[in-house]
Order: C-alpha cells, then structure tokens, then sequence
C-alpha cells in the first residue's frame, strides 16, 4: 500500500490551504451574488400581470406571508398611476389560465390602465385582508382603484368549520406592522438554490384551449347548508365590514364583488342553490352597510355554464365576460 | 443524520473533523477514539436503539474474529456468519418469507412493526468479509479499538462503499502522516464532498421528483401509459439511481481522504459498459467484488465447468438482487441481470464473433434500464406496464404523466439529455480524484507534480460554486439517499 503521501500524489502547503479554502467562499458569495440578481430579474420579468403562487414558497411561512408586501412595493414603484389594484383569491388569481387569459390583464387592456394583481389561491375574506390588504396598509402603499373579490364560498366554509368545531375563528389582523423587504434583499438574504426555481416555476404559464365545464359532484361540505350559513353569518358580516374599512386606507376608489358561482346547476348535482344565492346575498348586503364602497354584483354570471369551468371557477370566456362588464362598472 | 444536512455539515463534520486533527499528532489512539465515539452518535442520530444492535454485534464479530485467528476452527466462522446472516434474515427478509411461505397477506404484527437498521446490509457483509478474511490467514484486528473504527467510521457506516479489513487497517495502522499529506488530503476530499453534494442535492433529487411522478402514474390502474412517459420514467430513474448513490459514494470517499483515509471507488462510469459483465465492472464495484471473492470464487467459479459456472453465477445474482431487497421485483432483477450474465459469459466462451462496440454499447445500456425499471416499479404488473409502452405496445401514444403542468416535460427531459450526456461524456468522480490528486485536473499530464496556483484557483472557485448551489438548495430538497433502503 502506497503512503497517503503518494496517494494524494502532491503537497500542499498550509498557504495553499488557506487560499484554498478562501477561495472557496468567494466563490460561494459570487455564486450567491449571481443567483440574488438572476431571481431578481426573473421575478421582474416573469410576474408582471400577477403575482407568484406564494404557497410555493420553499422557506419560512412568515417570509412567504411578507412576500405579498414585497410584490406590491416592487410593482407598484414600477407603475404609473392611476393603478388598478386586485385583490382576491383563485377566481381573480385566475386559476388554472395563464396570465394572459385571465381577467385582470384583460382589464387592463380593455382600460389601458396598469394593474396590479396579488391574488392568492383558496384565501378567504380574513387572507384577503390580513395578507394582501394589510401588507398595502403595512408598506404605506396608495393606489387610485382597488378591487376586491370577497371569496364567499370560502369564508363560509371556513367560518361554519370553525363553529362546528366550536373555535373562534382567529381575529382579522389590524394590519400593523413593519414595512416588507424589496425582491433585492429578499434574495440575497434567502440563499434558497434550487428552492428558487421550485418556487418560481409557474405551472400555469401555458396557454391552455379554453373548457365548458361538466356538471360533476362536488366534495361533501364544499357547498355551506343554509343552517351553518345562519349560525356564522353575522361574523360573516364583521369580516367583510373590517376588510373594507382596511381597503379604504390603501385607495382613492374600493370596488367589491362576490366571486361568481355557477349556481344554476347547483340543484342538478343536489347541491342548496338558495343557500348559495342566500350567501352571496348576504355579502352584497354586508358591503352595501359597511358603506364608502362601490359594491358590484356579478351574478349575472351565476346561470351562464358556458362561463365556468368548475362551479366556483370562470373559464376563459368567463374571464372575458367578467373583465368587459368591470370595465363599464369601474370608474 | 444524512450527509445532505445542515445538523451534518454545520455541527457533526466540523466537530469531527476539528477533534481528529487536533488529535492526531499527540494522541492517534484518541484520535481514531474519537472518531468512533462521534460515529456512534452519528449512527445513533437516526435512533438510538439502533445502537443496541449496532455495538453488540461489534463485540461478537470482534470476538469471533480472534476465536478464529486464535483456534484456526471453522466452527467459528461457521457461527459468526450464521449470525451476522441471522441478524440480517430477521430484520431484512423474516416478512418477506413469512408472507411468501404462508401465501397469506396478513403477517403477524410483530413482523410487520420489524424495523430495518440503517445500513445493516453494508455492515453485515463488512464484518462476514473479516471473518472471512481473518479465517484466510488476513491480519486480524490488533485491538477492539481498531476494529470498532473500522466499522463505525461514520463515512462509509451506512451505505458503503464495501470496505475490507485488511485494506482499510493498514492505512490505520501506519498512524498520523505528516500535515503537508493531511492538507492535500482533505483539499481532494473537499472536493470529491462537493461534487457528491452537489449530484445528490442539485441533479438525483431534482430527477427523482420526475421518477417518482411518471412510477405514481403508471401505477395507476385507470391511466395508460404512452411510450414517451414509460421511456421518460425509465431514463429518469436509471439517472436518478446513478446520481444518488454514486453521489453517496463520492461523497463517502471525500470524507474518508478529509480524515487521510482511502476508501474504494465505488462507481467507474457504469453506462459507458459495453456488455453486462463490463456493466457489473463498473457499477457498486465494491458489492459486486464482495460476491466474486466471497461467494463465487469459493463456490468454485468458472473451475469446475460450465453448468456449475451458470449455477454459480444464478446464486450470485439472485444473492445481489435480494440483497437489493425482500421482494420479487428485486428477486427478478437479479436474476434476469444473472441470465444475461451468463449469457454473456457463454457468447465470450462459445461464439467466436465480437459485437462491434457501436451495438455492444446500445444493446447493454437498453437491457439496464430496462431492469431498473423493474427494480424501481413497486408491483410486478407496473413494471410490465412500463416496459410494454417502452416496446411502443401501447394503447396511446399522448404523454399525460404531467397533464397536471405540461411544461414540466422540457426539464424532465432536459435533465435526461444533459446529465445523460454527461454521464456518458464526462469523466467520473474516480477519474477526477485521480486527477486531482496527481495535479492533471487543469493541466496536461507531464508538468510537475506541484499543487500550482492556477488549479488550486480554478479547483475553489469550482468548489465553491457547487458547494453554495447544493447547501443552498438542501432547504427545499433534502431527500434520503435511495440505498439506504436497501
């Protein structure tokens, strides 16, 4: 067996070790420097017409809730007013249509005004608030035109989970709170490597065929029952009230409306379509009393099957109809 | 504890690594003591009732083994590999031959709830090889402490790479080198770490996200699977296997030169074989050279004619392929890749005409990941599934495997094109070692042998780079090594 001398085959000095092992961790910071910037600009270049789906996001929760604040300072110190701000939850996020086929960008095509839109899958009225609301409210943000979706199928789901399971329903955030960090800093404090790229890879970059949906079932409990409507709807009301009051300090103009739900096929898969009529109602009726709001209501849309894709899902025709008719109510 | 941790390469290395260097030249015994104890807990991080296995069985080896040096009587290495094959029987294949023998679904819960021991299929052979090897007239241990370090070293505790005995005491035995070794030692071993890190963090777990989609969705019943998405599945996983454990090989190796020592190379390019036998030449070299020196050599080889050859060679593979796992997929791996072993030693011997290397080549890497796919394929039936889409016998020809997001299909199969290329291109983790350590990794061979500026430059940064990109990235992909099963 040779030495390990003769193995290694060659010495190394403690100079050559030290430079060595310096020059490791410069590489590493440049590798670092480099990646900070390529994710900058990626985020630039790919999430102009609507924010990345956070619920990717591969570090802490917490960073993943402040992200929404980063989006809408970059975008917003991008923008030339007046901007058009969206607020809501999957409908408005349009899922599953790429960026391009949802309504937001029609709008503001149809507008030719800059928009903004940070909306989240499967939030509620308390996410829309807590996280998209307040971080506007949080990083002392201004825009001319905001627009909400109050998710009305959620909330209630959501509410009526908690009063089944005699929980509070945790309270809505009063939006205090220090101001959230640029994509700069997010990035080069967040050495994430390939969480980056996991996090920003968007699975509905396509452009997708446009589809009519089929009447199928939905999951048990998916629809809320006129009698766990009842027990929560007051709170109902509180929450949409609270969102508007914090809606109202981030913009010159708040505009409203209940999400569309395909309710004329409700009664065909057995579903109670005057419970759901009933809740959007009820949203309507909150908005209207909590005042200083424009409210919308985009029922219309509710008996047209050749609008959705799912029950609580437009298609792109969907999207379409949704963005002409906003562009005649929004003023 | 896996090697792709930050508990590993934050804490345990760097506090390994500082008490055996800064032992080494006052006290090697303390050293080597000090590695074995942290080995221990490295082992123990796992579970610690691991240890009620791991340090019982060290102690019966260890006497065993001087009971045959001591007695010359093969009772002994007849009991001591009984045992160890006992140890293994009970926790590795007790439900799997329950189940089989019983023709019964339903094993007793006290099967069922068996826990397998980390590493337990490397150890064992390890400490059968030094029965073995001490009952052939080899050195046996010069004390319970070497003999402990020789098990625990914690860089090849686990998965391997196979180390014997006899080559790795006598690198211990020869005691600390001195620090001008020690400096060159660890800046390859650093390196070898890095690139492992980086195939086992960056490339294995990104493609095994794409494996482990396209098995999840020809494993169910209502999907057909199309030729591209079964081909998809099967190049991806082959990849995967290669990346995953040749990187927990590299790295394996990379920590034992940090620590001075030289581990066996596990891995020389194993796609670039051109028959099978030249395949099992080159993959887990160090499994493959256990079974011809303990098994087939002793069974009689290729000495006693050709129908025991064929049977020797069956036992073998069948051996490997349970070795991989108690399951008849794996029992059907290996004794497929058995019948194409013996094909290929039949077609040497009888068949006077070479397969030009143009065939050779394809023909071989074909039949591999065709058996890898029924390595990796939970049920028989899938696996068949897999290969009849691959033979273009398919009801449809759309890839849906990722209808979910079709865009995924231009990584997947860019991985494949780039690190396929790559693993057929590049040189391997043992070429650049070798490289690396006679200076010639960015110079031409005949300069001298000098550490010179601009390699140890270029050696950094490349360092750097794939350190950073895999320590950054462990966060969101922080996967088992795939032999850890096994």
């Amino acid at each position: 067996m040779l030495t390990l001398r003769s193995n290694v085959g060659a010495s190394l000095s403690s100079r050559g070790l030290i430079k060595f092992v310096i020059g490791v961790l410069v590489a590493g910071g440049l590798t670092h420097a480099v990646t900070a910037m390529s994710v900058t600009a990626a985020i630039e270049w790919r999430y102009a017409d609507r924010i990345f789906d956070i619920r990717n996001w591969p570090g802490s929760p917490t960073d993943g809730f402040r992200l929404i604040g980063t989006y809408l300072r970059e975008r917003l110190s991008k923008l030339d007013p007046p901007v058009t701000m969206f607020a809501g939850s999957s409908v408005t996020y349009g899922y599953p249509w790429s960026r391009s086929q949802i309504f937001s960008r029609r709008y503001s095509e149809a507008r030719q005004t800059p928009v903004v839109n940070a909306s989240v899958l499967a939030l509620d009225v308390s996410g829309i608030n807590d996280w998209i609301v307040c971080a506007a409210v949080r990083n002392k943000l201004r825009v001319a035109t905001l627009i909400i979706e109050v998710p009305v199928i959620n909330t209630v789901a959501q509410l009526a989970a908690h009063h089944r399971s005699s929980t509070p329903a945790p309270p809505m955030s009063d939006c205090v709170g220090i101001p959230d960090p640029g994509y700069a800093w997010l990035a080069w404090s967040r050495p994430l490597g390939l969480g980056w790229f996991v996090f920003l890879w968007d699975r509905d970059a396509t452009e997708k065929p446009d589809a009519v949906m089929n009447l199928a079932a939905v999951p048990v409990g998916y629809f809320t029952g006129a009698a766990d409507f009842d027990a929560v709807a007051p709170l109902f009301d509180t929450q949409i009230a609270t969102l508007i009051a914090n809606a109202r300090t981030v913009a010159d103009r708040v505009y409203l409306f209940p999400s569309p739900v395909f309710i004329g096929g409700l009664e065909q898969i057995g579903e109670d379509a005057a419970s759901v009529r009933a809740q959007i109602a009820r949203a309507m009726t909150a908005c209207v009393q909590a005042g200083g709001v424009r409210c919308l209501d985009a029922s219309f849309l509710g008996e047209r099957q050749d609008h959705f894709t799912n029950f609580t899902h437009l298609n792109q025709a969907g999207h379409r109809a949704l963005a002409e008719w906003l562009a005649t109510q929004v003023h | 504890m896996l090697f792709n941790s930050y508990l590993f390469l934050f804490v345990f290395l760097p506090i390994t690594f500082a008490l055996f260097h800064g032992l080494r030249n006052r006290s090697w015994s303390a050293a080597l003591a000090a590695v074995a104890l942290l080995s221990l807990a490295f082992y123990a991080s796992w579970d610690p009732w691991y240890l009620a296995l791991l340090v019982p069985s060290l102690v019966v080896n260890y006497g065993l083994g001087e009971l045959i040096a001591r007695t010359r009587r093969r009772v002994w290495l007849v009991v001591g590999v009984a045992a160890n094959l006992a140890v293994i029987g009970w926790f590795k294949y007790s439900l799997f031959l329950y189940v089989t023998a019983t023709r019964s679904a339903e094993a007793p819960d006290f099967l069922r709830d068996i826990a397998l021991p980390l590493g337990i299929s490397f150890i064992t052979f390890q400490k059968i090889a030094y029965l073995v090897d001490v009952w052939r007239g080899h050195q046996k241990a010069a004390s319970f402490g070497r003999f402990a370090f020789f098990v625990l070293f914690f860089p090849q505790l686990i998965a391997g790479p196979i180390v014997l005995f006899r080559n790795f005491d006598r690198q211990v035995g020869r005691g600390a080198r001195p620090n001008t070794a020690y400096r060159a030692a660890v800046y390859v071993g650093v390196m070898l770490f890095a690139i492992g890190l980086f195939k086992k963090v960056v490339l294995a777990d990104s493609l095994g996200y794409f494996a482990d989609e396209l098995f999840s969705f020809a494993a169910r019943p209502d999907f057909e699977i199309s030729p591209g998405d079964a081909w998809l599945s099967a190049l991806t996983y082959s990849l995967q296997l290669y990346l995953d454990f040749s990187a927990y090989s590299d790295m394996a190796i990379g920590l034992g030169w940090m620590f001075g020592f030289r581990l066996p190379t596990n891995f020389n390019s194993p796609y670039k074989a051109t028959s099978i036998i030249d395949f099992w030449r080159r993959w887990h070299m160090t499994l493959s050279a256990f079974f011809r020196e303990y098994v087939y050599i002793p069974l009689g080889g290729n000495r006693r004619g050709v129908g025991s050859q064929a049977v020797f060679v069956m036992v073998v593979f069948l051996l490997t392929g349970l070795w991989h796992g108690a399951g008849w997929t794996f029992i059907a791996w290996g004794t497929i890749h058995g019948v194409l072993v013996l094909f290929n030693h039949l077609w040497s011997k009888f068949v006077p005409i070479r397969w030009p290397r143009l065939l050779a080549w394809p023909a071989t890497l074909i039949a591999v990941i065709s058996l890898w796919v029924v390595f990796r394929a939970p049920t028989w039936p899938v696996a068949l599934k897999i290969l009849e889409a691959m033979a273009w016998h398919a009801p449809s020809t759309n890839n849906r495997a990722f209808a979910f997001d079709v865009l995924l299909y231009t990584p997947a199969w860019g991985l494949v094109a780039i690190l396929g290329t790559a693993a057929l291109l590049m040189p391997n983790s043992r070429q650049l070692a070798r490289r690396l350590r006679r200076d010639q990794l960015f110079r031409r061979p005949d300069r001298k042998r000098t550490l010179g500026r601009p390699q140890l430059w270029v050696s950094a940064a490349v360092t750097g780079f794939l350190l950073y990109i895999a320590i950054a990235s462990i966060g969101s992909t922080q996967t088992k090594f795939i032999y850890f099963n096994f």
